[in-house]
């Protein structure tokens, strides 16, 4: 029954109660228990005040949110127009581009060009990312290497991987190492990271990239894109399937 | 403009203001915010013209929060809210509206009041946001968070005792109050008010 009272009480500071609701509710009050509502609505009040402060989406914010979405609609129009060409080919080009891929299947490397499934699926394992690195692993060696090919961000040293590691609950946290690819034509950097034994790599690609926008719009569709951020002129994305959201952290300007 | 852009415009405040006060770490706003409105975007097809456009763009902005935070395997857990009124009734724990002044005193609390709030859960912080902030009512909370009102209720009553509680304890280790002098009288007045009632 007590619970129905706060119920109640609890509907009334909300305004969930019908006119006759409240008028029967604020009859069965004293009026002490009347001097108590009322300072518990002026309590919520205040606190929604405070709640309501100083959080206006900053026009920088909207602007670069706006600025994704445009490059969400571009990479929308580039897999639209390529699947309309496909369609329209013929069934001659279509054989003669079947043949000519067969041929260049069996004359390419294995792990060559990448395509966009490389770029937001995550590896299966930590091994499998060492493998393909181009650098040293650790911060230092990384930072070095993302810096020489071009990317002006900097890297959160050790101290900071341990605050990292204790802050979001992983047992094991190291920078494995990093690489860099060209994906249609748009260098794509890839920092190497081992989480729980999981693989993780953070993409970084240049904002204004037209990679930029494809992996704005892998996020919102399938692959393991966890998040992404905006750092710099740069948007850096979290692949992997572990939970490893704080590692957008180890980047900055 | 595309129009569906400038409808999330209009709202772009309140529900950046959504974000940045839900997620546990407040440096992720604008990541979670701007994962949303793509998301949003991207699936703009799925919206009903004429239906509440707002009530649906909390829904996104909701679960990227759920995922920011880590809750997404326990957000959705039924709630045992049988226990509640009794809890409430019962524990002696001061409350921020049991003092004589509590709007003054809440005042000089300043910014422990966003530092309690993040001690919430997100499914408590998303209630309080949607009722007290966005004037959402509890049916239509119910609906965003696809949860039962009664839970809706629960988690708003938990959530505010708890946070009513942690800025009680700040305001007295502070020296804003020297004792709790009222902290009793709203526990005893819902036991009167029952007393009564029966």
């Amino acid at each position: 029954m007590k619970k129905n009272v706060e119920q109640y009480w609890q509907a009334h500071l909300d305004g969930e109660l019908s006119a006759s609701e409240a008028a029967d509710f604020e009859a069965s009050l004293t009026d002490a228990q009347r001097e108590q509502l009322v300072i518990d609505m002026r309590v919520e009040r205040v606190l929604t005040e405070h709640l309501s402060r100083d959080a206006d989406c900053p026009d920088e914010v909207w602007e670069r949110t706006k600025a994704r979405v445009a490059q969400l609609d571009k990479a929308k129009v580039r897999e639209v127009a390529g699947r309309r060409h496909w369609y329209w080919g013929t069934a001659t080009t279509l054989a003669a581009a079947a043949a000519f891929a067969f041929v260049i299947s069996l004359l390419a490397p294995t792990g060559g060009s990448p395509d966009s499934s490389s770029l937001i699926f995550a590896a299966s394992t930590v091994e499998e990312l060492v493998a393909t690195s181009e650098s040293q692993a650790g911060s230092d060696s990384v930072e070095h290497y993302i810096r020489e090919k071009g990317i002006k961000l900097y890297l959160e040293d050790d101290s900071f991987l341990e605050k990292l590691k204790i802050g979001g609950g992983h047992h094991q946290l190291r920078i494995i190492g990093a690489r860099q690819e060209m994906h249609n034509g748009v260098p794509v950097t890839e920092v190497l990271i081992d989480c729980c034994g999981r693989p993780v790599k953070i993409l970084l690609v240049s904002l204004d990239s037209d990679v930029a926008g494809e992996i704005s719009l892998a996020t919102t569709q399938e692959g393991h894109i966890q998040a992404t951020r905006v750092i710099g002129n740069y948007l850096a994305a979290l692949v992997c399937r572990h939970e490893s959201y704080g590692l957008l952290d180890l980047l900055s300007e | 403009m595309d129009e569906f852009l400038e409808k999330i415009e209009r709202h772009r405040n309140e529900f950046y203001r959504f974000v940045h006060r839900n997620v546990w770490d407040s440096g992720v706003s604008e990541d979670v915010f701007s994962q949303a409105v793509l998301a949003a975007y991207e699936n703009r097809h799925k919206y009903t013209a004429g239906t509440n456009f707002r009530a649906w763009m909390f829904r996104i902005l909701m679960n990227k929060c759920f995922v920011a935070n880590r809750e997404t395997a326990r957000a959705f857990e039924p709630l045992d809210s049988s226990g509640d009124a009794h809890a409430l009734a019962a524990d002696p724990a001061p409350s921020i509206s049991a003092f004589e002044d509590p709007v003054g005193v809440l005042e000089q609390c300043g910014d422990e009041v966003f530092h309690a709030f993040r001690g919430l859960s997100t499914a408590q912080r998303t209630c309080i946001l949607l009722r007290g902030v966005e004037r959402f009512s509890y049916k239509e909370i119910a609906e965003i968070m696809e949860i039962p009102v009664g839970t809706v209720m629960t988690h708003l009553a938990r959530g505010r005792k708890k946070l009513r509680e942690e800025l009680a304890t700040y305001a007295k280790e502070m020296g804003i109050i020297r004792a709790f002098p009222r902290a009793r009288k709203r526990e005893e007045s819902i036991g009167e008010i029952e007393g009564r009632r029966s």
